[in-house]
């Protein structure tokens, strides 16, 4: 009897002294890299110091990769929206490029191409499939609008009165308008455009193409809109509408985490697991 | 077999409920652990929908970017802690350094100090508990590099001095509220010091008693080693570059106001600017082996790679050899 329990709780103790997170340690950590007099380096050592330096994030790129490959094809305008980022990162950098890209481990032009100016262009290309196949494009209201945007409410007031008689949009903008905020073109207006509530709130109340016959006061920052909708539908306009909203950071985050969901994204090392916690806690979605 | 329930069932009952609180417990207590997996006997990292990503391979992964800068802060470190001999004053400046370390990240981080400390040293490359021998090597290696630089002086030293016109600097400051247009109050300072100076007295003793730079007056408005590379504003430093050595300058009148206390009029004095004794100035040399690392931005790669001549070294193949100098920016 005595010896029975015994085993159990040694067997117990067992159990649970085995129980802690799980890491990861590679293949033949123990191999010598170089030994520099009487400290030897090993993998194992090397591996430690990448996966603090990197691992985390190697993993998630590696991650979105394999998404990106799964669910955006390579078509000819994605590859030149990449050719020209790569153009403009050359002549950002100037003669520094060749040194960048060895610095950063690329081993040549087309190796950066690949990883930054193609990844970058899939990325956005997969947020906006989030936004479309999501239905998600609705929930930012997006329109088209010509806006007037004055200094005083007599300019302003002046401006519709000739829009109201026939007047052009723009020609009319050029006259009474700041045209640094706004030149009176067609734009994609939606919720994180930036725009003040009440102007949100006397589109979302016309709801349909028109000219808003009124001047809209923004009293906070001492600013006059006249708005004439163009397009309320935004069906009528969706690649577009994605194109507009697509630069909303928060929303690249949430379109990641859903696609690192819908593809399975699991962890099995602490490290890793720690390092996304701590920067990206919602792309650890084996936790949701 | 009935016969041996019936006669064991009390130790039966005890060992089933021994077991299944066993269960209970490890279930519990692995219930808020992260889960290994492994395949083929690869320890996995990560996976999406299929596809397995294992150590082995994040290991290429991360190797591929950055995995000499890795590999490097490994090897200068054991360089470092075996090329320079362990002295009673090491280990003084490097328990000296381990109490600075350890209060400024108690006053940073009052609650969470000692994980902070653990990630900066693994990051360094040392293990979480190994602070004094973070620093006992940070101190090994401002030894090994001025070793370097004091057995090698007059070499490193004369293309710098040649190109960038070193010199010992002093300076005299009146302050002004607005140095293009000084009060009659300022411009009473200004005049006492030229008469102090026009009267023969020595431009330090003057600096001591005239001076409003407090960091520099006690000093003879010394402001120690200046060279063309030196952070100061333009008209100082140019006005500082065009002297040679005991001529001092006109007024020199700084008049951006960003510059808080040093706003004003500057006489300037090159008191030194020989190269020996710029070399043999005790009071400038922190100063002037900086300059000199400054000047080289592989300075310390050599030096470090000098040493580590010296060890013997070892290498899993020529690559790894390879990569590192072309890392550290040496030929051989």
């Amino acid at each position: 009897m005595k010896k029975l329990i015994g085993i159990l709780c040694v067997a117990m103790l067992m159990m649970v002294s085995g129980c802690k997170d799980a890491t990861t340690t590679v293949s033949n950590g123990s191999e010598m890299i170089m030994r520099v007099g009487d400290k030897t380096i090993t993998k194992e050592n090397v591996n430690k110091l990448l996966k603090l330096y990197t691992g985390y994030n190697t993993v998630l790129q590696n991650a979105i990769q394999k998404i990106l490959d799964a669910e955006i094809t390579i078509t000819e305008e994605i590859e030149a929206k990449a050719r020209e980022s790569l153009a403009k990162s050359k002549e950002n950098l100037g003669e520094k490029f060749a040194s960048m890209l060895t610095s950063n481990g690329y081993v040549d032009e087309e190796d950066y191409y690949k990883n930054v100016s193609l990844n970058g262009v899939l990325r956005q290309e997969l947020v906006k499939k989030y936004l479309i196949d999501e239905n998600k494009i609705e929930t930012y209201h997006p329109f088209k609008a010509q806006m007037l945007i004055a200094k005083d409410e007599e300019s302003a007031k002046a401006a519709l009165a000739e829009i109201q008689n026939g007047a052009d949009f723009e020609t009319v903008t050029r006259q009474y308008g700041d045209t640094s905020k706004s030149d009176g073109t067609v734009q994609i207006y939606h919720s994180s455009s930036g725009l003040p509530a009440i102007v949100t709130e006397k589109v979302t109340n016309t709801a349909q193409a028109q000219l808003i016959e009124e001047v809209i006061t923004d009293s906070a920052n001492s600013v006059y809109y006249v708005i004439r909708i163009t397009d309320y539908d935004y069906k009528n306009f969706v690649q577009e509408a994605a194109d507009s909203i697509i630069q909303n950071a928060t929303l690249n985050d949430e379109a990641i985490a859903f696609y690192l969901k819908k593809h399975q994204f699991k962890v099995y090392d602490i490290d890793i697991y720690n390092g996304i916690k701590k920067t990206n806690p919602n792309y650890l979605v084996q936790d949701q | 077999m009935v016969e041996i329930l019936k006669k064991q069932w009390f130790v039966i009952l005890v060992s089933f409920t021994l077991l299944c609180f066993i269960v209970f417990v490890s279930w519990d207590t692995n219930k808020g652990k992260l889960q290994g997996k492994k395949v083929d006997g690869l320890q996995i990292v990560s996976s999406v929908d299929d596809t397995n990503v294992s150590a082995d391979e994040l290991y290429d992964l991360m190797k591929k970017s950055i995995g000499n800068s890795v590999t490097l802060t490994l090897f200068q470190n054991a360089v470092i802690a075996q090329s320079v001999e362990t002295t009673p004053d090491l280990e003084s400046e490097a328990k000296l350094l381990q109490e600075k370390l350890l209060k400024s990240a108690k006053s940073q981080y009052p609650t969470t100090y000692k994980t902070v400390l653990a990630e900066q040293l693994n990051r360094l490359g040392f293990e979480s508990g190994d602070l004094y021998e973070y620093c006992l090597t940070s101190v090994k290696s401002t030894k090994m590099q001025d070793d370097y630089i004091s057995a090698n002086l007059d070499a490193l030293f004369t293309p710098v001095y040649e190109e960038k016109k070193s010199r010992v600097v002093s300076h005299i400051l009146i302050k002004m509220t607005d140095a293009s247009n000084p009060t009659e109050e300022e411009l009473a300072k200004v005049k006492a010091v030229e008469e102090a100076l026009a009267s023969g007295k020595d431009f330090a003793e003057v600096a001591k008693e005239y001076s409003e730079d407090t960091s520099s007056a006690t000093a003879g408005g010394s402001i120690g080693y200046v060279d063309s590379d030196s952070s100061l504003v333009p008209p100082f430093l140019e006005a500082s570059l065009a002297l040679e050595k005991g001529q001092v300058s006109e007024w020199v009148k700084i008049t951006d106001s960003s510059l808080g206390n040093y706003q004003g009029w500057h006489l300037i004095k090159v008191v030194e600017n020989d190269k020996t004794a710029l070399m043999e100035n005790a009071d400038i040399k922190d100063a002037l082996y900086s300059a000199l690392n400054k000047a080289d931005s592989k300075m310390f790669y050599k030096i470090l790679w000098e040493n580590a001549k010296k060890l013997n070294i070892e290498y899993a193949d020529e690559n790894i050899k390879a990569e590192l100098l072309e890392f550290m920016g040496i030929e051989e």
